[in-house]
């Protein structure tokens, strides 16, 4: 147990470079962002994936020394905002005590935050109470909801990785605020950051698992009487089943009604009691690892069944997968097409509405829940026309979804690679979502080639990784 | 002497000048037209409320006043004063295409009549040089300079409708509604819309003679459009792609067809269109107007057409020119998934069980704003939903016991009601009369993040009567 938790809280200081997602060869400046971290057993740092993310050059800094260390990335996850580093150097450590993960901490109940906000030298400390425990968006991955505390000591900038400490322990991870909202900050809990750590004691990080299910309050007096169920206050409804989770599609039912998950009594609004705090029971799937399955209880025409569902990590995550990995690209004749995603969306401004297609925002967050027939792995966007000659005269706006390349469906930059190889005369005809058509000729889009890649500077005409772990 | 006689004969060239371009007596021709009229919150489609709307007119024969339509949506009283006096005269509204943004009023009381001048409409209209724009403020005329930009082609303010506009700066404010506008005696338009950077939009003489053409006639065929959508063809490639070799600079490329649900007609997405109306069309979409110069293809439709007239196309599809029968469909809103606009009507709507129900339409988005689902312009902006007329929204729900559950729904788009497929409010209706077993069963679209809501049948009268009674719904419908 540390009785002095501050000198177990390390400065981060991170060198990074992240992708130009409309001009996916090339990177940003190197910007310097400033975070916190705690040493935990094992000789590792436990911060946030976000403020490492796009590292080149990682700095932490012990207690109250000026000597600075190099630390790598161990492990990320970028679903729940947590990473672990390590420091080569061993003398990092020396006299560091590790800080134990405690248990969820009970509302109004007092924590203590410790970091490095605003860029300070010195370990700042803010003390607040637990106001809230409940479902929050995590805003590093965007799509995705976890357990969160919620607490009024102030969580600023630089703060975000730091521990909040209770009786000693950690019971949180400071990891971001919300504009609008004031004397409000918000800590990953102890169940995630122990579900964390034990996904990765294979060695490997897997990520949270998803049910694939969307899950809507039975309340309404009439549609539990059409589903034979009483008027009270149990179970919440299946609504929809999402894609692409082919187990929970096999068993699974649209109107069935989760009763119980883990033996624990669902409400009607989707809630259980949660140790005292009403959460949503989505918190319950989120305590099982990839490939583990959870007892749920159901209500199916007309009587109550149990069933054990496997649940997995959604790699097929069409919003956020490569979002934390260089975009693949592909360059033919100028035109230069890369993946759509939310990164490459965020990169065009703050207000999408405005900036994007409705067609193309379609694409990206409507689509793939419809069906595995309806669904593009990966949407291709055409990112940028880089202008030559050859080219100039090229009709079709950026930002339009690239659907048919020489009579080939697209579906994925990969489709798009042997689209281009199967052509079959001298062109290469592309079709786009807004119904544009395009061509280029193939003799003339190689000799330009080499020429634009030379004007602009660009080391590869494409990056075609397999980008999911 | 001499120099006296020189300075006479100036003055009265100078004098016979000013009497031509004096021709045109503005306080004898221009009037001011007051509208009231009735107006709609689509959030709340069961409240009106009254509006005035103030504009000018020109008078342009014995009993025709000529306006934009522009303002009269839901006008009950029209009253016209002239020479800047006080006296308001009583305005009939001879007819009015919303379509095309011209009203033609007419007033009953011969001494309305009395020392008026109606004017002529410019058969052709200059493509450069001073205009001056004409309108009644505070009693007196006001005359202001006008500047020509230029003439294109381009869509209609209150449509779809694509044709002839000429635009103009001026330091004039407040235009826009129907300010006329000449060159010396002639006029030249009326003013259809005003940007802050001092320029505005003129429906032009020409494009306002064939519309009163066409609303004069017994058999008024409306003015039509074309219903495909292209894009330039200027990358060669793109044209030679297609067999195209010999015709450099020429032809658009057809991107959809039959998008607003007008006409069944024999164009292809993929075609490259060469020609219409025995008009050459060039890379960039353009014709040469033997009046006019180069303009956008757009405005052949109504150039010198109307609807359902034939309009031949000469197109490349397959490796081979074909010349093909285009029939040119009138242009209707109603026809589209998502009818554009709606004229001089109330808002659509039913109240079930505390569910309003609403035709999705553009006024409809527009009182939206900011809170419109962009799944709303996704369905507006997708190639139309085969097999259905229509969409409806269920747009809110009003908080009572009975719907209990469901008061976060909203702008939601309905698929099915009891298993039958909802295409306009009337099929609502129609559905809400079949219940399933005791139970409503509302089924939304299948990329709605709600998919379906189950309602008591038996109870929703009764709901719907407390429920319309307790928001001061004054009826249940408008259908």
């Amino acid at each position: 147990m540390a009785a002095d938790p501050e000198k177990s809280v390390v400065q981060i200081i991170n060198y990074a470079q992240g992708p130009n997602w409309v001009e996916p060869w090339r990177f940003s400046r190197v910007a310097s962002g400033l975070g916190s971290g705690f040493v935990i057993k094992g000789n590792r740092i436990m911060t946030n994936a976000h403020v490492v993310s796009w590292s080149k050059q990682l700095i932490v800094h012990r207690y109250q020394d000026p000597k600075p260390y190099r630390a790598t990335v161990e492990f990320i996850g970028h679903d729940c905002d947590l990473a672990i580093l390590k420091v080569e150097d061993e003398a990092f450590f020396e006299g560091i005590e590790a800080l134990q993960i405690g248990e969820l901490p009970a509302a109004r109940s007092s924590v203590t935050t410790y970091g490095y906000p605003a860029g300070g030298r010195q370990i700042s400390y803010t003390r607040g109470v637990i106001s809230r425990i409940e479902m929050q968006r995590y805003a590093h991955i965007y799509n995705r909801s976890l357990l969160t505390l919620q607490t009024d000591a102030a969580i600023n900038p630089g703060n975000s990785g730091g521990p909040a400490i209770q009786d000693d322990k950690v019971v949180g991870v400071s990891f971001q605020g919300r504009p609008g909202l004031e004397n409000t900050g918000f800590i990953i809990p102890p169940n995630i950051i122990k579900h964390f750590l034990e996904d990765i004691e294979d060695g490997k990080y897997h990520g949270f698992p998803d049910a694939g299910i969307s899950l809507i309050k039975l309340t309404n007096p009439a549609f539990r009487a059409s589903l034979g169920l009483p008027n009270d206050s149990s179970g919440a409804r299946i609504d929809r089943i999402l894609q692409p989770f082919p187990k929970t599609h096999e068993l699974l039912r649209v109107n069935d009604v989760i009763l119980e998950v883990s033996k624990q009594e669902v409400g009607s609004d989707g809630m259980i009691l949660y140790e005292g705090n009403r959460v949503h029971c989505s918190v319950l799937f989120d305590e099982a690892q990839h490939g583990e399955a959870i007892t749920l209880k159901l209500w199916r025409a007309g009587k109550a069944i149990e069933l054990e569902l496997p649940v997995y990590v959604n790699r097929a995550d069409r919003i956020s997968g490569n979002q934390h990995k260089e975009p693949p690209y592909l360059i033919v004749g100028g035109l230069v097409f890369t993946e759509l995603s939310m990164n490459y969306l965020g990169s065009l401004g703050r207000n999408l509405g405005e900036s994007l297609d409705s067609r193309t925002h379609y694409e990206l967050f409507y689509r793939s829940h419809q069906s595995e027939e309806l669904a593009r792995a990966k949407p291709i966007v055409l990112s940028k026309v880089l202008k030559h000659p050859s080219n100039v005269d090229f009709g079709v706006a950026t930002r339009d979804v690239v659907t048919e390349v020489n009579g080939h469906t697209i579906n994925s930059i990969s489709d798009l690679k042997a689209a281009l190889i199967n052509s079959t005369d001298d062109f290469h005809r592309f079709q786009f979502l807004s119904g544009a058509e395009e061509a280029l000729n193939i003799a003339d889009a190689h000799r330009a080639e080499k020429i634009i890649l030379k004007q602009y500077n660009i080391p590869n005409a494409e990056r075609l990784e397999v980008l999911y772990d | 002497m001499i120099k006296s006689s020189f300075t006479l004969a100036f003055l009265l060239v100078a004098s016979l000048g000013l009497a031509q371009a004096r021709a045109f007596t503005p306080k004898a021709a221009v009037v001011e037209i007051e509208i009231t009229k009735k107006t709609y919150d689509y959030r709340m489609p069961w409240v009106s409320r009254n509006e005035q709307t103030h504009k000018n007119g020109i008078l342009i024969g014995q009993n025709q006043i000529l306006t934009t339509a522009d303002g009269f949506s839901g006008q009950y009283l029209c009253r016209i004063t002239k020479g800047g006096e006080s006296r308001q005269y009583t305005a009939l509204i001879k007819w009015i295409d919303f379509y095309a943004n011209i009203a033609m009023l007419d007033v009953s009381e011969p001494i309305f009549w009395q020392d008026m001048e109606p004017v002529k409409l410019a058969k052709k209209i200059p493509q450069s040089g001073d205009l001056q724009i004409y309108r009644w403020r505070s009693g007196r005329i006001e005359e202001r300079a006008a500047e020509i930009i230029r003439l294109y082609n381009d869509t209609n303010k209150m449509s779809f409708l694509q044709h002839l506009k000429l635009s103009a700066s001026s330091e004039i404010t407040g235009a826009g509604w129907a300010e006329v506008v000449f060159d010396g005696a002639q006029l030249v338009g009326l003013t259809e819309s005003a940007s802050k950077d001092n320029r505005f939009n003129i429906l032009p003489a020409p494009f306002i003679i064939s519309v009163i053409e066409h609303n004069q006639s017994s058999d008024n065929p409306g003015l039509g459009t074309f219903d495909f959508r292209w894009m330039n063809a200027k990358n060669p490639a793109l044209l030679r792609s297609k067999g195209l070799l010999n015709m450099p600079d020429r032809g658009v490329v057809v991107t959809e067809v039959g998008r607003r649900r007008l006409a069944h007609n024999r164009l292809k997405s993929g075609d490259v269109i060469l020609a219409i109306d025995g008009f050459e069309v060039d890379s960039e979409g353009k014709y040469l107007d033997p009046d006019y110069g180069r303009l956008s293809i757009s405005g052949l439709a109504t150039r010198a057409h109307s609807a359902k007239d034939i309009i031949f196309m000469t197109i490349w599809r397959d490796q081979a020119k074909h010349k093909i029968a285009y029939a040119l469909p009138r242009a209707q809103f109603s026809k589209s998934l998502i009818p554009s606009e709606r004229y001089d009507a109330s808002p659509h709507y039913l109240v079930a069980g505390g569910l309003l129900f609403q035709p999705l339409n553009g006024p409809l988005m527009r009182a939206l704003g900011k809170n419109k689902p962009v799944l709303l312009d996704y369905y507006n902006d997708r190639p139309p939903l085969e097999g259905r007329d229509g969409i409806v929204l269920l747009s809110k729900v009003l908080p009572d016991d009975y719907n209990r559950g469901y008061e976060v729904i909203h702008y939601i788009m309905v698929d099915q009601i009891n298993g039958h497929v909802i295409h306009k409010l009337e099929d609502v209706k129609a559905a809400l009369a079949q219940p399933e077993a005791g139970f409503h069963r509302i089924q939304f679209m299948p990329d709605e993040a709600t998919h379906q809501i189950v309602l008591d049948s038996t109870k929703m009268p009764k709901a719907t009567e407390r429920i319309l009674q307790h928001y001061r719904i004054p009826k249940p419908s408008s259908l």
